[in-house]
Order: structure tokens, then C-alpha cells, then sequence
């Protein structure tokens, strides 16, 4: 095992400290999602006096001038996040130890206590090891002992990183490991809306680039609740768009074809009237996807049952007023309403879609009574002309 | 005395069902027949296999149940012996009742079902294995069942029951014997909810002309107020449908109403069912079970959250079904007094609405609304989304030729 303070690390690009600090002795620390150090990932290629990292800002510590925690705990369930705390301390105990051995055990298992015993105890040659104990909240009795053990004995060598789906299961052991110094990290799902919009700015300022409000929110409706999906997205457009900030348009234009291609986008056009988008944007979503025929449906009928339902308010009615009554959020009941006006005049064609569409939801699910076929060109047709109502 | 019993088709057990005498003579006549093959004597009127037919209410399950209990009793359905009690509840050992409650009945069940009816009678000569909505086996389970049904151990009676032969595999149809229930008249429903369960005259001819023979309808319209509610809340749709946005409302309402209904019947049986699963796998409010028994009970768990899901579909849909039967029922009224046939009507207290809704519109828009009915009730059973169906259904009721605007419709 190497020394604890050396830290192996490139002397031409970075002025690594000289010595490490332990994280109670510094405010706060920046990290990094992959655990290498904070001024040296963000770095572009720029010049390399800027990537000098000095280690620590007064109360601030980079990630690479602080020892790597001895327990970690990822607590919550949101797969990517978890995955990156994991991640994180791996490489930081890499940054020690570029030969850390990582032992991965399942914290069900009967088997799965001894394999960490195991792990934890030292080698011959001082090998680091990071064991990664996931779901700890339903540890069993042989693993919930060599926890407490590894708690009790805070191993030399080896580093311990527990993942624990958050809730009040199995809080005994996670309160045990915390009070041993064990270090918890907030995995939990971000909340729609602002909360994952909030995530996504940070993560673009993570590469050192901004995008602006609306290019965030294009992306996420683009792109959806998928986190990996949409910090996939960020990385591909920063790596991409050399404009700073990202507008929309680059957004837009990057993923023209994935951007708005769902149900709502195609529901959106069938009821603003707009069929020749509504075909296009139905043509897109099927080459994606050719299971898309039902929820598109659904989504059509979701989109008239608003109009209908906001029609029936009156026009009168403030917009909050609307919402509240109509069941409908207050932001699209501007949309609704001008799509209610686009109808108004025409009211008995809004009618027979309330038809079609219960008779297109019995045709994309195979037909109604006898004459029920599976024909996916039949199919293909009735979902054509659906989208077509407005015309 | 076999001719004797022959003759006695009044066997106490047999009064459970009400308007069927064709039906109780034939199965009077094959349960003594039956006594006469387990004395080695011929018996052509029993035979292995049958299949009950009649329209929802008309005494299937119970026919079917009575026919059991005459087999499996020693006086051929007593009414007041040990088997004759316990055979329509399903508690008798050599009785089987199997209720899908679910949407289909599979082909794993249907395997297991072939092996228990291949066991031999405990305490009686027969032993009878009922199917219920025999219409809910899937194809596969009913070619499971169909060497089973052709060739049964000596001992076993199966007893299929479904809406209609139509109903049922027609291999199916061909190796069983069929029976079918008629739909009991309404003087008959009404005499029963009298004498049984002590109905006012009044209400009993009510329910039972608004049940249309479903006697189980018929005794909850008699005895639950809540029940006659809901039907008037559905007969008032019609004259409810002024323009889309009313149409939509009703629609929501009818379904939102329905699903009402369905839960009040489905979340006793969940809670129920899970308190059962907790406790059989030890897991009670004090006890925590842990490793693989708790894996085990997790699983079983899943299962049975499936099992109740497709079962809430079933309810959900039968729910809404009934309405829309009242609905048919309604509009049937309205046509006829638009006809003026003479033909008693089903909601007769109704006369004023029905002769407003009858003026308003000529016998064909009101057949294309019946049509229009009977169109959402198929797209239900085809697993149309039950709002869309609705909300189509409103559409049309309100325009009977709102098709003929669109060149979409098939």
C-alpha cells in the first residue's frame, strides 16, 4: 500500500497539497462525479496554468486534498446518483491506490457477511480494497455483524461503501455506521419540474458551460424524467454546441426528432389544428417506436377531454379559476382555450373525435367484436386519420 | 320408488330457482337417474358433463349448485341435510365451486382443476366440479379441460356454466350436455323478493321489472336504497346531454360512479385477502418475518396484487356494463312508446321523461342509440379505455347520426 499523504498525481498539470486533510477539518468539499479533482475535470483545453488546482481555499477543500471517507453511505434510489457517489469515492480511493481493489457484494445475502470480513481484513501486501455493499436497508444478519465489525475496527486498508434505498428500514445499522464516521450522501429522485431543472444547471456548470433557462426546459421536455437520459443529453451537448450559453435553438436543433415527440406533442398539433405536424410528428414517433400506438391514443383523448372540460368553465372564468375547476394546470389553459376557439365554430366534428377516438383506441388494440383483426396497416390508418381530425 | 322420485321434482332444494320448472324437471329427473347408476341400473338422463346456459341472473350458479347438492345428498336434495347445506356454499368435500374472479381463467389453473376432479368422492357417490363463468376460460384452458370433460374418472360430474353455448370452445359445447335457464318473468322475481325476503309489493314489482329477470339485481334494487339511487342517477343521463362539455361530465360521472361502486365491493376482499396472506405466512401486526420466508411472502405478495388488479378491471367493467343495461333498458322503453307497442314497460314510473325523450326524436335515432349502446358495451369487453368508450357513447346518444359526419368511422 502506498503512503497515506502521497498522492499520486500529475506535477506538470497540477500542484497537488501536500498534505491531506481529513473532511471535519475543512467547511466543505468540492467534488467531482467521477472523485478526480474538481479544477482538473472541468477543464477544457485550455491552458494549463489554469488548471492548477491549489488544493484548498481557506474553508474549501478540493476532493484531491482530502482523504477519502472510510464508510460512505449513498441513501436514496435514484440509480444515477447512487451510481456517482459510488463511483466517486472508488476513484478517490484510486487516487491513493491506483490498484484499489473494488469487492462488490449484494447486502441480502447470508453469504455476503464473510465475503466482506474478507475483504476488510489486510493482505500480505497492503492491497486497498473498496468494498461496495449495495442495499443495505435489507442487510442480513451475516452482513449487518461484518458492518458493524468494519465500524468498530475502521480497517487501514480497505474502504467501505454502503448504498442504502432510503426509508426507515434497516435505520439501526445505517445510524451505527454514521455514528463510526460513516459519511451520508443524498441519492434521493429529484422532484419534477424544478428540482431536476435545478440538477441539470448544476450539471452543465459542472463543465464549466451555462445554458440558458429555456434551453434547459427544451431539453427537458425532450428528453423527459430519465436522469441518465438527460446528463447524457448535457454531456453530448456541451462536448457539441461551442456557443456559450446553449440556447434552445441549439437544443432544439440537436435533437430535432426527439425533441417533443411524444403523445402530448402529437396531441398538442391534432387539436391546435396544425395536421400536417400532427402527421409528422406521429410518422417520427413511430419510427422510434411502434409501441406507441395506444398511448398516443390516450394522449389525443387526454388532450380533448382538457378542451372540452375548460369549454365547459366558460369564458368568463380568471385563469386560475379555470384550473381549479376544470382539473386542468392553470399554465395550459391558455393553450386549451385558444384550441377550444380553433373548434368552437365546428363543434359537432369535436364531437365525432370523441368517437373516433374510442373506436381508434378498439382498432390499436385489436378491434372491437367480430370483425377484430391485428392488421398493423389497419392500424398504421386509423391512427393516420386520427391525427388528421383537424384538417 | 325410483319412479316415485321421478316424479318428485318439488324436492325442497330445487326452490332456489324461480321460473325455471323445464329446467328443475330435467335436473330433478338426472340427479334420480344418477341414484339409479350407483346401483348399476341404467340411468339416460345424467350424464358427465353439463353446460348451463341462461342470460346474468337468471340462476346459473344457483341450478348449477342445487343440481350438486341433489347428487351429492342421499334424499336428492333434502334441503335440510348436512350436504344439502354445505354444497351451495362450497363447503361440502366432494363439491367444487370454481369462480374465476379474475378477467380469464388461465391454463395453470385449469391444470390444477383437472387434477383435483380426478379425485374420488369422500363422502357421497359423486364428486361435482362447478365452473362459474366458464365464458372467462382462455382458449388454453379450455383445451386443458377438454380430455377431462370427454373422459371424467367414473365418479366425477362437471358442471360448466356461461351466458351462452356461443360462450364457450365448441369442443367444448359438443362433449357436454346443455341446459339452458330461461329468463324468469317478472311476476315470478317480484312473488320471490315477497315471499323471501319480505319486500313491500310496490318496490318488488319495481325491481323486478328493472332488473329485467336478474334476480340478483333485482334483490339488491329491492333491499338497498343506495342501489336505486345509482340507477335513477343513470336514467337521468339522457336528458342530461345538452351539449360536449355535459356529454364528457356525464360520462366521467357514470364511470367515476362505477368505480365507486367496484371498490366498495373489491377493497374488503383486498384487505381481506392480504390479512389472510400476512398470517398464513406468520407475518402478523407483532411478528417480522426475515430472509427467504420474507422473499417468499414478498413474492406471493406481487401475485396477489396481480390477482386483485385484473380482479378491480373485471368489477369495474361489470359495473359499468350494468349501467349501460339500463341505460339499453331506457331507451328500449323510449322506442317502444314511440311505437306505441303494447309491451309493459321497464321503467314505467318514468312515463313523463320517456314520452318527452320519445316526442323529441323519431324510432330510428332512438334505434341508433340503442345501437350506439350495445357498441360501447363490445368496446368495453374489448378493453377499450372505459372513458373513451363512454365519452363516445354520450357523444352518440346525444347525436344519434354524429357517425355520418365522419368519414372515419368504420
Amino acid at each position: 500500500m502506498t503512503m497515506p499523504g502521497f498522492v499520486p498525481h500529475d506535477p506538470e498539470r497540477t500542484r497537488m497539497p501536500t498534505r491531506r486533510l481529513h473532511r471535519s477539518q475543512v467547511l466543505a468539499v468540492l467534488e467531482s462525479h467521477d472523485g478526480t479533482c474538481h479544477v482538473r475535470r472541468g477543464s477544457s483545453a485550455g491552458s494549463p496554468a489554469s488548471n492548477r488546482c491549489p488544493g484548498v481555499w481557506g474553508v474549501v477543500a478540493c476532493c484531491c486534498a482530502v482523504d477519502p471517507d472510510r464508510i460512505t453511505i449513498a441513501y436514496g434510489n435514484e440509480p444515477l446518483l447512487v451510481d456517482r457517489v459510488v463511483g466517486t469515492a472508488v476513484s478517490r480511493v484510486r487516487t491513493i491506490d491506483p490498484g484499489a481493489q473494488r469487492v462488490v457484494v449484494d447486502a441480502s445475502s447470508e453469504e455476503a457477511g464473510a465475503a466482506i470480513v474478507d475483504a476488510a481484513s489486510p493482505t500480505l501486501f497492503g492491497d486497498a480494497t473498496v468494498i461496495v455493499v449495495s442495499g443495505i436497508e435489507s442487510a442480513s444478519d451475516s452482513v449487518d455483524a461484518a458492518l458493524r465489525g468494519f465500524a468498530a475496527s475502521q480497517p487501514e486498508a480497505a474502504w467501505l461503501v454502503c448504498t442504502h434505498a432510503g426509508g426507515v428500514k434497516g435505520k439501526n445499522l445505517l445510524d451505527a455506521l454514521k455514528k463510526a464516521g460513516g459519511v451520508q450522501v443524498d441519492c434521493a429522485g429529484l422532484k419534477r419540474g424544478q428540482g431536476t431543472l435545478d440538477f441539470l444547471a448544476k450539471e452543465v456548470a459542472s463543465y464549466k458551460r451555462k445554458m440558458t433557462p429555456d434551453a434547459l426546459a427544451v431539453l427537458y421536455d425532450a428528453v423527459g424524467q430519465d436522469l441518465r437520459l438527460l446528463v447524457g443529453a448535457v454531456s453530448q451537448l456541451v462536448s457539441d454546441v461551442e456557443r456559450d450559453p446553449i440556447t434552445a435553438d441549439d437544443v432544439s436543433d440537436y435533437f430535432a426528432g426527439v425533441a417533443g415527440v411524444s403523445g402530448f406533442a402529437i396531441a398538442d398539433a391534432v387539436w391546435d389544428r396544425r395536421s400536417a405536424d400532427a402527421l409528422r410528428a406521429l410518422r417520427q414517433a413511430l419510427q422510434e417506436s411502434d409501441g406507441i400506438a395506444v398511448p398516443t391514443v390516450i394522449a389525443i383523448a387526454s388532450g380533448l377531454r382538457s378542451i372540452v372540460r375548460v369549454a365547459g368553465v366558460g369564458p368568463g372564468a380568471s385563469e386560475a379559476d379555470v384550473a381549479r375547476e376544470a382539473g386542468v394546470p392553470p399554465w395550459k389553459v391558455k393553450t386549451l382555450r385558444r384550441q377550444w376557439s380553433r373548434w368552437s365554430g365546428d363543434q359537432r366534428r369535436l364531437a365525432a373525435a370523441a368517437v373516433a377516438l374510442a373506436d381508434a383506441d378498439g382498432a390499436v388494440k385489436g378491434g372491437v367484436g367480430d370483425g377484430a383483426s391485428l392488421d398493423p396497416e389497419q392500424k398504421l390508418l386509423t391512427l393516420e386519420r386520427l391525427v388528421m381530425l383537424g384538417s | 320408488m325410483s319412479q316415485q322420485r321421478t316424479q318428485q321434482t318439488t324436492q325442497p332444494i330445487w326452490d332456489a330457482l324461480i321460473g325455471q320448472d323445464d329446467a328443475v324437471a330435467r335436473l330433478a329427473r338426472a340427479a334420480s337417474d344418477a341414484e339409479h347408476l350407483t346401483r348399476g341400473e341404467p340411468g339416460p338422463a345424467m350424464t358427465h358433463a353439463w353446460l348451463i346456459t341462461g342470460p346474468p341472473g337468471s340462476g346459473r350458479s344457483t341450478a348449477a349448485t342445487a343440481f350438486a347438492a341433489a347428487l351429492v345428498c342421499p334424499e336428492l336434495g333434502c334441503g335440510q341435510c348436512q350436504a344439502c347445506r354445505l354444497a351451495p356454499v362450497n363447503g361440502h368435500p366432494d363439491v367444487e365451486v370454481i369462480r374465476p374472479a379474475s378477467l380469464t381463467y388461465g391454463v395453470d389453473e385449469a391444470r390444477d382443476l383437472v387434477r383435483q376432479a380426478s379425485m374420488s368422492p369422500s363422502s357421497s357417490h359423486w364428486h361435482v366440479v362447478i365452473v362459474e363463468d366458464a365464458d372467462r376460460l382462455t382458449e388454453q384452458a379450455g383445451n386443458v379441460l377438454l380430455k377431462a370433460i370427454e373422459e371424467p374418472p367414473p365418479h366425477t360430474v362437471w358442471i360448466l356454466c356461461a351466458p351462452s353455448v356461443e360462450d364457450v370452445l365448441p369442443t367444448i359445447r359438443s362433449r357436454t350436455r346443455h341446459l339452458a335457464m330461461q329468463t324468469p318473468s317478472t311476476a315470478a322475481v317480484a312473488a320471490l323478493l315477497v315471499d323471501r325476503y319480505g319486500v313491500d309489493q310496490a318496490i318488488a314489482a319495481f325491481a323486478a321489472r328493472a332488473s329485467q329477470g336478474h334476480i340478483g339485481r333485482a334483490r339488491a334494487l329491492a333491499t338497498d336504497e343506495h342501489a336505486r339511487l345509482r340507477r335513477q342517477e343513470i336514467l337521468r343521463i339522457p336528458s342530461q346531454l345538452h351539449d360536449i362539455p355535459s356529454c364528457f361530465m356525464n360520462a366521467s360521472n357514470l364511470l367515476e360512479a362505477a368505480s365507486e361502486d367496484a371498490r366498495a365491493i373489491t377493497d374488503p376482499l383486498d384487505a381481506a385477502e392480504e390479512v389472510q396472506l400476512r398470517s398464513s405466512y406468520g407475518a402478523d401486526s407483532e411478528v417480522r418475518i426475515k430472509g427467504q420466508l420474507r422473499r417468499a411472502m414478498e413474492s406471493a405478495a406481487k401475485d396477489l396484487a396481480r390477482r386483485q388488479k385484473t380482479r378491480a378491471t373485471r368489477v369495474l367493467r361489470d359495473q359499468v356494463d350494468r349501467a349501460l343495461v339500463d341505460l339499453l333498458g331506457f331507451y328500449r322503453d323510449v322506442l317502444l312508446v314511440q311505437l306505441d307497442a303494447p309491451i309493459a314497460l321497464i321503467n314505467d314510473e318514468m312515463r313523463p321523461q320517456l314520452t318527452k325523450l320519445a316526442m323529441a326524436g323519431t324510432p330510428t335515432d332512438t334505434g341508433r342509440r340503442l345501437r350506439a349502446i350495445g357498441h360501447a358495451r363490445e368496446q368495453l369487453a374489448a378493453n377499450v379505455t372505459p372513458i373513451l368508450a363512454l365519452e363516445s357513447l354520450m357523444v352518440e346518444l346525444k347525436d344519434p347520426w354524429i357517425r355520418s359526419t365522419m368519414d372515419i368511422s368504420a
